[in-house]
């Protein structure tokens, strides 16, 4: 899994679940997980808590 | 070109640090005694100003999920109950510790958020897990404890491991043996032993970065592995630096974390965590 790959989860979940957020939260919430998980991220591997927390923030922006 | 350290030096760090207040075994025997009363656990508390300071800040914020305000410790015990006071007492006894201003390049109030929050998340992970709570909490809160002890007696050697993981974004800990040929995690473990906590405490934090080894793990080192995974993850710390580190597999598979239950957990953790006064920035 690479950067790109992340940020496309993240308008994948945003699309689905969070409709109500605007692009640029989207995107600066993506790029601090991408930041936070960049270890995981570098090997190609799907950190377990990655889509969960991501799921999490963009269920936060979309009721706020 | 930074020195490696031997371990043997920096045990003779560790048994030169003060030993925890004798309040802090006294309230964790109490905890699991039923027929110990707290008056005597109060008065106790009460004889050390700056303690009870401290714990009465901590007992207010709403990182003891506070419903009453605490103007004294008999109010504290009273509205959070024992086994609080003693997370509460045990947190203030640990931070007066370390001189926070030794080491610059480390940033000592994000590492108190993140041990704070690792505590509260391994203990709630314990509660489901029927677990010991106390332990699950200590063991949270003192898990980078020997990050902030090499931060404070090898202030240049520690920096260069800072800036060593950020320049090659690798774990702080890969940083440490490459640089210093010990770990956050082995000097954490002598602190524990030094600070007579229970053998299990001290072993989850010195393999709480195992991500391998499948076998022969204790409920506890599942619970502090995740619990530090989870806090990293939901960046508790607030740190520019920070990252996750890797999660063992066998760990997330035994835990069976649902949807619907981590979601609640990160809500709860997050919502403690809000309003958090440390006390540090004065």
């Amino acid at each position: 899994m690479n950067h790109a790959l992340a940020s496309t989860d993240a308008r994948t979940v945003a699309n689905g679940n969070a409709s109500r957020a605007d692009g640029s939260a989207i995107d600066a919430t993506s790029d601090r997980l991408s930041h936070l998980f960049r270890v995981s991220l570098r090997s190609g591997r799907i950190h377990p808590l990655y889509l969960p927390v991501l799921k999490y923030r963009l269920l936060a922006k979309a009721g706020e | 070109m930074t020195t490696p350290l031997s371990l043997e030096a920096v045990v003779a760090r560790v048994k030169g640090l003060p030993p925890l207040p004798d309040i802090v075994h006294q309230l964790d025997r109490a905890v699991r005694d039923e027929r110990a009363g707290t008056e005597r656990i109060v008065h106790l508390v009460s004889s050390d100003p700056a303690l009870t300071t401290a714990v009465l800040r901590l007992a207010n914020s709403s990182f003891y999920g506070v419903s009453g305000r605490a103007v004294t410790l008999a109010d504290a015990v009273r509205i959070h109950g024992l086994q609080t006071l003693s997370a509460a007492v045990m947190t203030a006894a640990v931070m007066t510790r370390f001189d926070r201003s030794a080491c610059p390049g480390f940033d000592f109030e994000s590492s108190w958020r993140h041990a704070l929050a690792t505590a509260l998340c391994a203990q709630l992970l314990a509660k489901t897990r029927g677990h010991d709570e106390g332990h699950a909490y200590t063991a949270g809160l003192l898990h980078d404890i020997g990050s902030l002890a090499l931060a404070t007696w090898y202030p240049a050697e520690f920096s260069s491991t800072l800036a060593w993981s950020q320049r090659h974004q690798v774990l702080p800990m890969e940083a440490e043996h490459e640089l210093l040929g010990i770990d956050h995690a082995q000097v954490g473990w002598k602190v524990a032993e030094h600070w007579r906590l229970a053998p299990v405490i001290g072993e989850a934090i010195r393999r709480h970065h195992d991500e391998g080894a499948a076998e022969a793990r204790d409920g506890l080192l599942d619970v502090l592995h995740l619990a530090d995974n989870i806090t990293h993850a939901l960046d508790m710390s607030q740190a520019a630096n920070d990252m996750v580190p890797p999660l063992s597999t066998a760990t997330w598979e035994r835990m069976q974390m649902g949807t619907d239950e981590l979601q609640l957990l990160f809500r709860h953790i997050e919502d403690r965590m809000g309003h958090l006064d440390l006390g540090l920035k004065a």
